[in-house]
């Protein structure tokens, strides 16, 4: 700021003052942390009817009459998990083709107009461990698109010809997959915790696609929709018990089932890394590198989730965190940070730390990690910041429960999990009890940098020789 | 500070066909839509010419906060291109009495530290510089910038709010404007007061040398290590000779390696001016308190001059333009058309025009390109690139499927403008496009966040709330000769500009469509 700048603006402040009467201004207005609050209103305490069909499909309802809409959500207890070795690829055709095909009755072309005259939505997809398919409509349309939406997921066609057009998709996208940094890195760092070969790891490649077969994706549809393995949430404008009556004649078309193997028996375990390792994926057309660091994470299920998620929001909470603070505000040395212990229910997440800095200050980004990590497990943390972790998270709690979706979601996640109905109203109580020492000992047991898979997707000619001062550099090749 | 709401992801755009609505009963519940506006809606504007919009939404105890400055890149001047996204992030770095341990102490040193860095500047940027001196000045500039953090509190700002529940805490900055924004639990209202009238009127640039390595950052990740990024800069480039709407939102990499403060400081001045400054609040709370709480917060914000006015005009193109990015990733192709601005009657048809060929899976360009001819992967049309203020750019953005040439997306892309040159838009396609429009209108007023961007947006840019309604009547009126129309008047090959990212290298893994 130029000196002439700074009087000038100090002249204004004072010219200001005194017109404006505002020398006041302090005394009038309290500091921040002087101000009183009220409590927060009851929180709204939505009421959720849940039912079960004849053929085992679990439904929750929860009326909204707020705007003339109905959303049906089903989760499937289906996914890539299930997906025979060879065939990779085979769940993401299934949801496309499904969709883009429709049935015979509602084969694709028309199945869009019927939906996109009414600006209604249907979708369909598979993730890794679990199947989505949703439909969002007018409320007076939905008499008419309910049966429209059970008949495509029941009877879907899997006309050859959507099939070609799942499957050249699909390959378009292998042929991009090392365009872009992140998802390379992602990809990778996948094989590095769950190992090359694991079912947690594996990405469709041109062969498998290709072997994917009509009567393939006919067998993984049947399946997958059998009422023991879905769950239904409905929200919107609606009477329960009508829709209820609804939901039974609609779907009862759907075969029950039988449960001979549980869904989780299909997640193989998982073995933890045993020694760190340094590697790097070479993109000579890039001047940032995109670092992840980390080795296997959790299980949803562990007595310590409350600690855990309390140990992230002081790692990696927003902007109020340590990787924020120290890595990108004091040192300027990212964009982008983060990082969390991640816990999945049926295997394994991560525990992973990630950024993207300057060529030149990659080992020193990747250095200044591991002393955070090493400061928090060796430190831990102190009230302070404790306190600011825990508020963080006890003041938001009232958007949780913002719209019925968000309410929806969760009760469908718990359930789709089999975890009590109370699940997250223990989490809630878990997190109130978290202590200082707490911090430190998770921290400590959780998470080991002798373990550490460090990998690095930046320019080799560059970012090679910093690499070799940390130790020995694996050179990962890309796929084709 | 984070994501510039960078036109980008809008442009590559997720399609989203969402609920709502008839086309039969359309006028009738535009009309119902206003009226129940009007009921929930105050608006008020402080003697310093702060204008307040307060949208009751009481369902939930909770309340949004859209702070909208009439600011964007297109307020900038060559050689100071990203400075409106930098004060973005200067934004969260606190006030005289939040982020520091000693304002008084900091102030000295921060002005110590402003020095040594002109003279740092003088020096390296004579012709021939004095190693010693370069060295010694640059040392004094470190020592002092270390010694300056240490009075700083790192992000006490955002920690302030980030304690107290706020959810959705970032800020934006685009071509056309700069936007704050946060939610918080209802009780919580008045801190936000307090913070925000603090922070706009009493802002400190500390920690403005390492910010700039943060931008970078940013920069390298958005454009210069993503190609997709660089062919949209590049499009912006080539589109304007004289507008700044060529000019990139983050800034070009020398404009913001050699920013300063005083530059920051001169905008901050010129635009953050209350006159120039929209705030809009929806959600559990009584528009009576928020009257109080602004006049206690903000009546003291002083009104500034009027802010300059953009009058550059972009001359006429008269003949294609064409530029490609050699790379060595896969092929993209974009193109854009000179068009108009939000105000222009036009700009409503070639609203719906754009849905008309790639909203929704019935889209002309998707039914073509994505389903039937299997050309493109991704393809999307979008009306108001880079920004909305100012005359803008109707684009087109493809992803070709594997082994597809550029050229055959861009005959494709052709065919259908044909097809509507031509008039064989149908009736049904048209209302489609209007439920459409409707449909995500309402999507956006669903929730807090998106009540009080969209009403900060027209109140702020366009003076009036009631146009996020009035357009959509009119856009109701929208007849399929004003589709040819516009189709005929903008989308001409010598109105046009062509950009192409290009594989460099032979591509020996794909496999036949």
């Amino acid at each position: 700021m130029k000196q002439n700048k700074i009087i000038k603006y100090i002249l204004m402040c004072a010219v200001f003052l005194i017109f404006s009467g505002c020398a006041a201004q302090t005394q009038k207005t309290p500091q921040y942390d002087q101000l009183e609050f009220s409590s927060v209103k009851e929180l709204p305490k939505p009421e959720t009817e849940s039912f079960t069909l004849g053929n085992g499909i679990k439904c929750f309802l929860l009326e909204d009459h707020e705007l003339p809409l109905i959303k049906v959500k089903l989760r499937i207890r289906s996914g890539k998990v299930e997906v025979p070795e060879g065939k990779e690829g085979l769940a993401e055709i299934a949801g496309d083709a499904m969709r883009s095909g429709g049935s015979s009755k509602y084969p694709g072309k028309k199945l869009n107009r019927i939906l996109e005259n009414n600006a209604a939505n249907l979708n369909i997809s598979f993730g890794l461990s679990s199947g989505k398919a949703g439909l969002n409509v007018l409320k007076k349309d939905f008499p008419e698109l309910l049966p429209v939406f059970v008949d495509v997921l029941k009877n879907p066609a899997f006309p050859e010809e959507k099939i070609g057009l799942a499957k050249q998709r699909l390959n378009t996208r292998i042929s991009r997959r090392n365009d872009g940094q992140k998802e390379i890195g992602l990809r990778k760092f996948k094989k590095l915790v769950y190992g090359k070969e694991s079912v947690y790891s594996r990405v469709p490649e041109y062969e498998t696609v290709e072997s994917v077969t009509k009567s393939d994706l006919k067998g993984f549809q049947q399946a997958a929709f059998k009422g023991q393995k879905m769950i239904m949430g409905v929200v919107g404008d609606f009477d329960s018990q009508d829709m209820k009556k609804k939901l039974q004649r609609a779907f009862s078309a759907f075969p029950a089932g039988s449960e001979d193997k549980e869904f989780k028996d299909e997640f193989p375990q998982v073995e933890d890394n045993r020694e760190k390792t340094i590697n790097l994926v070479d993109k000579p057309d890039v001047n940032q590198s995109f670092i992840l660091i980390g080795h296997k994470g959790g299980i949803r299920t562990n007595p310590d989730y409350a600690k855990l998620q309390v140990m992230n929001k002081i790692l990696s909470g927003g902007f109020s965190g340590r990787l924020f603070e120290n890595i990108r505000t004091k040192q300027g040395l990212a964009y982008s940070v983060f990082g969390r212990y991640g816990c999945n229910y049926y295997y394994p997440g991560t525990f992973f730390v990630g950024l993207e800095t300057k060529s030149a200050s990659t080992k020193k980004a990747i250095q200044k990690v591991q002393r955070e990590i090493k400061r928090l497990q060796k430190n831990g943390t102190d009230s302070e910041e404790l306190e600011q972790a825990k508020s963080q998270f006890n003041n938001s709690l009232v958007f949780k429960y913002s719209s019925s979706e968000k309410i929806m979601s969760r009760l469908l996640h718990y359930e789709y999990r089999n975890m009590p109905k109370d699940s997250f109203q223990k989490l809630v109580q878990g997190i109130r009890e978290v202590s200082v020492s707490d911090i430190q000992e998770v921290a400590e047991q959780y998470i080991d940098p002798e373990r550490f898979q460090i990998l690095v997707v930046g320019k080799k000619s560059k970012v090679y020789p910093q690499l070799q001062k940390l130790g020995k550099v694996n050179m990962l090749e890309l796929e084709p | 500070m984070k994501k510039i709401l960078f036109v980008i992801t809008v442009f590559v755009g997720v399609l989203f066909y969402s609920p709502f609505s008839q086309v039969s009963s359309c006028k009738a519940e535009v009309t119902d839509y206003l009226q129940m506006f009007e009921d929930k809606v105050t608006e008020f504007t402080l003697e310093n010419g702060l204008n307040f919009v307060v949208i009751e939404r009481h369902q939930v105890p909770i309340v949004s906060f859209v702070t909208f400055v009439d600011v964007g890149s297109v307020n900038e001047k060559t050689g100071q291109t990203g400075i409106s996204h930098m004060l973005e992030h200067m934004a969260f770095k606190g006030t005289k009495r939040i982020g520091t341990r000693n304002w008084e102490k900091e102030k000295q040193v921060l002005q110590e530290m402003e020095q040594a860095y002109k003279e740092l500047k003088r020096e390296s940027s004579k012709s021939d510089p004095d190693s010693e001196k370069l060295k010694a000045k640059r040392n004094r500039f470190q020592k002092l910038k270390k010694k300056a953090g240490n009075f700083v509190k790192p992000n006490e700002f955002s920690k302030i709010l980030e304690k107290n529940g706020a959810n959705n805490l970032n800020a934006g900055t685009t071509t056309d404007a700069t936007l704050y924004f946060n939610s918080l639990p209802a009780n919580r209202a008045e801190l936000w007061f307090n913070l925000e009238s603090d922070r706009l009127m009493n802002p400190v640039f500390r920690e403005f040398y390492t910010e700039k390595d943060v931008v970078l950052e940013e920069r390298r990740m958005r454009v210069e290590s993503n190609p997709t990024g660089k062919l949209i800069e590049r499009l912006q480039a080539m589109a304007y000779l004289a507008h700044p709407y060529g000019q990139p939102v983050i800034g070009w990499r020398s404009d913001i390696e050699l920013l300063t403060k005083s530059q920051l400081r001169e905008l901050y001045n010129t635009y953050y001016v209350p006159q120039n400054i929209t705030i809009a609040v929806a959600g559990d709370i009584n528009p009576e308190q928020v009257k109080k709480w602004a006049k206690l917060y903000f009546g003291p914000f002083e009104k500034g001059p009027e802010p300059p006015k953009v009058t550059v005009e972009e001359p006429e193109q008269e003949g294609r333009r064409s530029f490609k990015i050699n790379s060595m990733r896969k092929p993209v192709y974009v193109r854009a058309y000179h068009a108009v601005n939000q105000d222009n009657p036009d700009f409503l048809a070639l609203d719906l025009l754009a849905s008309v060929l790639s909203r929704g899976r019935t889209s002309l360009l998707y039914s073509s390109l994505v389903q039937e001819k299997r050309l493109a992967a991704k393809i999307s049309a979008f009306n108001g690139f880079p920004g909305t203020k100012f005359p803008s750019l109707f684009a087109f953005f493809a992803v070709p499927n594997a082994g597809v040439e550029l050229s055959e997306i861009a005959e494709g892309i052709d065919k259908q403008l044909q097809k509507v040159k031509d008039g064989e838009i149908t009736a049904e396609e048209l209302e489609r496009a209007k439920t459409k429009a409707r449909a995500s209108l309402v999507r956006r007023l669903d929730s807090n966040m998106g009540l009080a961007k969209t009403f900060a947006k027209a109140q702020g840019q366009r003076g009036d709330w009631k146009k996020v309604f009035t357009d959509l009547e009119k856009l109701q009126k929208v007849s399929l000769e004003d589709i040819q129309k516009v189709a005929e008047e903008y989308l001409s090959k010598e109105n046009s500009i062509v950009g192409k990212l290009v594989n460099i290298k032979p591509d020996q893994n794909i496999l036949g469509r």
